[in-house]
């Protein structure tokens, strides 16, 4: 199987106060394109940091990131920002819909940023997918939070993304509506081939991928295949 | 997106709009008014002249001048030079200014003529128009003739003013207008006589004055002609005119700069909000471009709305605001839409909220994407290039604006840079601010104290910002409020209190002081005393002023080697003058050089500085001078002011005329005046400047008033209410309504000449106007006094009452003004407008009949006043009065219980609700008794009369048919004059008549027996009165109260049952 995202000895380091905090140490792993895969660890270990490189949001001190066939360190910060937006999709734990725009606006953001027009019927249909066939010109503030992940899983499949981002996608909903979500998502998965990248530390939805990698203190300590697959 | 992102943030953003709408409609609203008020004072300022602009020569025009002149069309045209004229009725001679005139002048303004009527028929009638003064002086009038070089022409009028008359300027001689037909007749145009060709010029709308004084005037002066234009006169008025189009546009910019605060605070906050949302669009593959446009866009878009809001809001002010002030304008403003103001109102709009957003809107360009995962604490770091040239280009675009608006690079720049240093002032301000509280933090604070003290330095703050805002705002506000003193003290005629308004020029010496004397007797003042001596320059700096005429390269100003000066000596300066370069020389003895002072136009148009040896021809003689100090003249001012200046010692023994000058206050004087001097001495011209004067207060006081209008000062808006006299007034005399409200209300700060007060005060009085003195005092604070109106002071009811009320008040502080209306409404009308005018906190007024407007005028005007003793039932306000039907019920059933059957009463014949009362009252106890009411035995007396009226009636009721047994006395003071009739007709009281008196007098004592009254608790009306009166002054707008107090009935000798005696 071909690497959608292959990360090569990443080291990040932050300034806090006056102290210089090395995040991550070394960190090298791949992931295959259309599969599943966790990432999970306790509170600091590093997980959202990786993510952030892994997703070109942000740059490593050393290493390499190679997204979709490209080397982020060779890209700048616009043409990061084209490859997320046509290759990757991102689910965030507070949904990080624009509270400013309708869930149907919110949707097709991605797609209008391409300069895609008439996006609406595309933008439609995925809401409808996702069960919001009703919710169209609802802004963030009247949805629920599981109605606004839902949104946001539209939004993250609009531009039929070759990889997706889940930072804590169930973090912030209880443990009813976190199962639509999750089973959405690896419905999506399934459908399009989608890569699922997930962050969580819940086990158990880890369980659920194919690979899972579990880092402490900015290290990994094991990235192995789960037992179901 | 920036459409829908900016849809939902509409209400967030109302601030931002609000300051774009609030600053652009200051903007083209003062910027439409500046420029419609420009166009009005202007039009006054083409009054003086006459016409837009004028190309005058010396000489008949050459080829090139002509061409010029034929080019624009001028509407007339006039030579005028000096010349003898002889009248044939009295043999006399006199130097006058011959006008010739061809055309329809003035254009502007009124030639005012007497009879009226020649100013349009002197041209075709063939005859002249000579100066008022002239025809007084000689006492010559139309119908008389006038003999000019070898014609003789009838004079058909007098000239009382005319356009284009500056004064003492020009010409020392009177006018003579002639149509010019007559010049060439007259044969007095030699070829080289001095004389001077005016062509007088209409401009169309669209001509600029000031362009074309630009254009023309230099290759006008290459061919020895010169243009004048009405702007050029306006500003030889002063600078007052200019500094007004200044201050407007001052005003302009300052709220346009406190809209660009109000934007960048505004957008500031904005985009903080929004910095996340514009990381998750950068996460979902927004490129910085994308993010930042959204906003831009949105920005822009808000700004131009705002632009086109503003813009209407401020050409609908246009509209309004004249409307709404109409009464208060001092003069009308024609309004009219120019284009130029909305277009750059439209693109104001846009570019300033862009660029004024531009800073925090930049931080959506720097925003990381990775904001999405975590709050980073620090703020996105935007470069420093990037910082310093949004800086600069705001600094560039207020520089640029404020140039534009102010056309002054120099008043521009040190405009912004004062405001921008302010602004760093501010900033550093509050950034030690913060700094000092993060520092001091006072821990031991309660929660809520420290909490709200946290909030200062907490992350996301706005202590900044808001300090920049409020700080600024306040900064540009204050230089507005500071601005307008500066230019009302330069918008005033002159420091001195008076102004010469007479001029008597070509006094001889031997005349000098006997002209002195015949001024002083009639109670003037010698204003001026001046020698005036005649020269010519000779030659400057060696060389001979024959040479430099014929000198093509020379650059010195043809009129100065023409010019006969007409210079003074003296050993000081005057107030219009200042040196500014050399020294002032006071003296010169013999053998000493002479050190002259010249004017610096002099200085500039003759090529001369300190040290230049000038030789001047005086009349004859040769005389070396050198220059020893240039001065700066204001011309301005209304004073003899000369170019050329000798110290004294010099000039004493060379031929010399005087000029004296005086100030009379009104016409009945000058003519008087004139009339004396002309018979005394024949020869001395006199000059009447008070035309002039008029004229040019006027222009001044409507800059006044514009300045303060801007400033929203002095504005009297309280006048409001009565602002139809005051204009009645201003109608009357024929000034502005500002120019009566100045005199009324004695302000000083606003020049007006004595005379025109005098007159407006005239006239105030005439028209019976009360300056609203009402809102005045409670403007101005309190002073502590209460004014007290009483029917009669002299009454001991009211003498009482006043003492009680006077004790009572000064518990509190409170003198009291008596005043006594002798029950007369238009007396006590007067007497409300007096103790107004002395400013007292309030009234207690025992009203009189008549009196309702009054008491409704003061309510409206919410004075606070109790009325005692009396009310009107049908307006409700604060009374203290006692109930007066119970008490004259209680009077007359005792005399009733003591036997009295025919019972007689003695009243006032008024209205007023009192006295209705005390008869209603006395009627209601007979008729209870089932006495049998006689209407003779009810005597009403008025007030005017009651001795008189009383003694009838007391003899009706008491010797007629049926004579009454008993008499109820409505007040003391009829019972005092009842008391006295029936003693002189020998009658007994109790035996032959009961009395019963309303009120007490100390004159009762005297009266065997006692006289029984109804005892009035003037103790407790007065206290309660004076409580009430207190606490309205606290509270104007207090619920009314009506306090009835229960008098008694306090039985004496006179009403002793008689049952006894009738046994």
């Amino acid at each position: 199987m071909p690497k959608i995202l292959k990360i090569d000895k990443l080291e990040k380091t932050y300034d806090s106060g006056s102290k210089r905090l090395k995040v991550l140490h070394d960190i090298s792993f791949d992931v295959e394109e259309g599969a599943t895969f966790s990432i999970v660890g306790p509170s600091g270990s590093g997980k959202t940091t990786l993510l952030g490189l892994c997703a070109g949001l942000d740059q490593p001190d050393s290493g390499m990131v190679t997204l979709c066939g490209q080397n982020l360190n060779e890209l700048e910060e616009d043409q990061r920002a084209k490859l997320r937006n046509k290759e990757v999709g991102f689910i965030f734990q507070d949904f990080q819909l624009l509270p400013t725009l309708t869930a149907l606006e919110n949707v097709i953001v991605p797609l209008e940023l391409q300069g895609i027009k008439h996006a609406a019927k595309h933008g439609m249909e995925l809401l409808r997918k996702v069960g919001l066939g009703d919710r169209f010109h609802h802004y963030p503030s009247q949805l629920s939070g599981g109605e606004q992940q839902r949104v946001a899983l539209a939004r993250a499949f609009s531009t039929s993304p070759a990889i997706l981002f889940a930072d804590e996608p169930t973090g912030n909903l209880d443990e009813d509506t976190g199962e639509k979500v999750i089973q959405l998502l690896f419905d999506l998965n399934k459908e399009a081939g989608t890569t699922l990248v997930i962050i969580s530390h819940d086990l158990d939805l880890a369980n659920r991928t194919q690979q899972i990698l579990r880092l402490k203190g900015g290290r990994i300590i094991s990235n192995e295949a789960t037992l179901s697959h | 997106m920036a459409w829908r992102d900016g849809r939902a943030s509409v209400s967030r953003l109302l601030l931002f709009m609000a300051s774009i709408i609030l600053g652009i409609a200051a903007v083209v609203s003062i910027q439409l008014f500046s420029e419609n008020l420009k166009q009005n004072i202007q039009r006054q300022s083409k009054n003086l002249m006459g016409a837009d602009f004028i190309i005058d020569s010396r000489q008949l025009p050459n080829e090139r001048v002509q061409a010029i002149i034929d080019s624009l069309g001028a509407g007339a045209y006039e030579v005028n030079f000096s010349s003898m004229a002889a009248f044939p009725k009295s043999g006399a001679a006199k130097l006058v200014q011959v006008r010739g005139m061809e055309g329809n002048f003035p254009f502007y303004g009124r030639l005012e003529t007497e009879p009226v009527a020649a100013a349009d028929e002197y041209q075709a009638q063939g005859g002249a128009l000579v100066d008022a003064t002239l025809l007084l002086q000689y006492k010559l009038e139309a119908g008389d003739s006038i003999k000019l070089g070898i014609i003789t022409l009838p004079i058909v009028g007098a000239i009382n003013s005319m356009p284009g008359q500056s004064g003492f300027s020009s010409s020392v001689a009177p006018t003579v207008l002639i149509p010019f037909r007559f010049i060439a007749q007259t044969q007095l145009l030699q070829l080289g006589s001095r004389k001077e060709y005016q062509y007088f010029f209409r401009a169309s709308d669209d001509m600029n004055l000031d362009l074309l004084e630009e254009e023309l005037d230099p290759i006008l002066d290459a061919e020895d002609a010169d243009l004048d234009t009405h702007t050029t006169t306006s500003r030889q008025i002063g600078n007052s005119y200019e500094n007004l189009g200044k201050f407007l546009n001052l005003a302009a910019f300052i709220a346009l700069l406190l809209g660009c605060i109000g934007i960048a605070s505004s957008v500031h906050i904005y985009i903080k909000e929004k910095l996340k949302d514009v990381a998750v669009l950068k996460c979902l593959g927004a490129s910085r471009k994308q993010a930042f446009l959204i906003y831009l866009i949105q920005i822009a878009l808000m700004g131009l709305i705002g632009g086109i809001v503003g813009t209407a809001l401020g050409i609908g002010l246009q509209y309004a605001l004249p409307k709404l002030l109409q009464e208060f304008l001092p003069f009308e403003v024609e309004i009219s839409t120019a284009p130029q103001p909305i277009i750059m109102g439209l693109l104001l709009g846009v570019f300033m909220s862009v660029l004024f957003a531009l800073l925090p809107l930049l931080g959506t360009w720097y925003v990381s994407p990775l904001e999405v995962l975590r709050v980073s604490e620090k703020p996105a770091v935007q470069s420093r290039k990037t910082r310093l040239f949004t800086f600069g280009t705001i600094f560039l675009f207020v520089l640029l604006f404020s140039i534009w608006i102010f056309k002054d690079v120099v008043f521009a720049l040190a405009f912004v840079l004062g405001t921008f240093v302010t602004f760093a002032i501010l900033a550093g301000i509050s950034a030690l601010f913060i700094k000092a509280i993060r520092k001091y933090f006072p821990a031991s604070w309660g929660f809520t104290a420290r909490t709200s003290l946290l909030n200062l330095f907490r992350p996301n703050n706005q202590t900044m910002v808001l300090v920049l805002a409020i700080g600024l705002g306040t900064f540009l506000i204050s230089t507005l409020y500071f601005t307008k003193d500066i230019l009302l003290a330069k918008t005033s005629l002159d420091t001195g209190s008076k102004n010469a308004n007479i001029i008597l020029v070509d006094v001889q010496p031997d005349q000098r002081d006997a002209v002195a004397a015949s001024i002083t007797p009639s109670g003037l003042e010698v204003i001026d005393n001046l020698s005036i001596v005649t020269m010519r320059m000779h030659s400057i700096k060696g060389q001979l002023a024959n040479d430099i005429r014929k000198d093509t390269t020379s650059t010195v100003s043809e009129w100065v080697l023409n010019h006969e000066f007409r210079t003074t000596f003296r050993d000081s300066l005057i107030a219009s003058e200042t040196i500014i370069d050399g020294k002032w020389v006071e003296e010169v003895r013999p053998g000493e050089p002479v050190t002259i002072s010249i004017s610096e136009s002099l200085a500039e148009n003759a090529h001369v500085e300190v040290g230049d040896p000038i030789v001047f021809n005086v009349q004859g003689v040769l005389m070396e001078t050198i220059v020893g100090s240039i001065r700066k003249v204001d011309w301005a001012r209304l004073q003899l002011n000369f170019m050329v200046v000798f110290p004294e010692g010099v000039l004493e023994k060379a031929p010399q005329f005087h000029i004296l000058t005086t100030y009379v206050p009104d016409d009945t004087r000058s003519a008087a005046l004139q009339q004396d001097l002309v018979r005394k001495f024949p020869n001395v011209t006199v000059f009447d400047l008070r035309q002039i004067y008029t004229v040019i207060e006027d222009i001044l006081q409507k800059i006044s008033w514009v300045i303060n209008f801007m400033a929203f000062q002095d504005f009297d808006f309280v006048d409001m209410k009565k602002k139809t006299s005051l204009k009645d007034i201003a109608d009357k005399v024929g000034v502005s309504v500002a120019t009566v409200s100045y005199v009324l209300s004695d302000d000083k700060k606003h020049k007006v000449s004595t005379e025109m007060a005098e007159k407006i005060l005239k006239v105030a009085k005439e028209i019976d106007y009360n300056p609203n003195q009402i809102a005045k005092s409670l403007k101005s604070g309190k002073s502590y006094s209460i004014g007290l109106v009483v029917a009669d002071i002299s009454n001991p009811f009211f003498a009482n009452m006043a003492r009680i009320i006077e004790d009572e008040a000064s518990k509190y502080q409170y003198t009291l003004l008596f005043c006594s209306s002798d029950e007369n409404a238009a007396k006590s009308k007067k007497q409300l407008k007096f103790l107004m005018g002395r400013q007292v906190d309030g009234f207690i007024m025992v009203p009189t009949e008549g009196m309702e407007d009054q008491i409704e005028y003061m309510k409206d005007g919410n004075v606070p006043f109790v009325l005692l003793d009396r009310y009107f039932p049908n307006i409700s306000c604060n009374s203290v009065s006692i109930d007066n039907y119970a008490a004259a019920h209680k009077a007359v059933s005792r005399l009733i219980q003591t036997g009295n059957e025919k019972i007689g009463i003695v009243a006032y014949s008024n209205s007023l609700i009192h006295m209705r009362d005390r008869v209603r009252g006395s009627l209601a106890a007979l008729e209870e008794a089932n006495l049998p009411i006689n209407e003779k035995w009810v005597k009403e007396v008025s007030f005017s009369n009651t001795e008189e009226e009383v003694k009838n009636g007391i003899d009706e009721i008491l010797l007629g048919e049926k004579p009454v047994s008993s008499i109820f006395f409505a007040t003391c003071t009829l019972a005092i004059f009842g008391l006295k009739r029936i003693a002189h007709l020998g009658l007994k009281v109790p035996d032959d008549v009961a009395v019963v008196s309303f009120d007490q007098s100390v004159a009762f004592d005297f009266y065997y027996p006692p006289i029984s009254y109804i005892h009035q608790p003037l103790n407790e009306m007065g206290k309660q009165a004076v409580k009430l009166l207190m606490e309205l002054i606290e509270e104007p707008k207090k619920k009314e109260q009506k306090v009835f107090l229960n008098a008694d009935l306090v039985i004496k000798g006179s009403c002793q049952a008689k049952i006894a005696s009738e046994n």
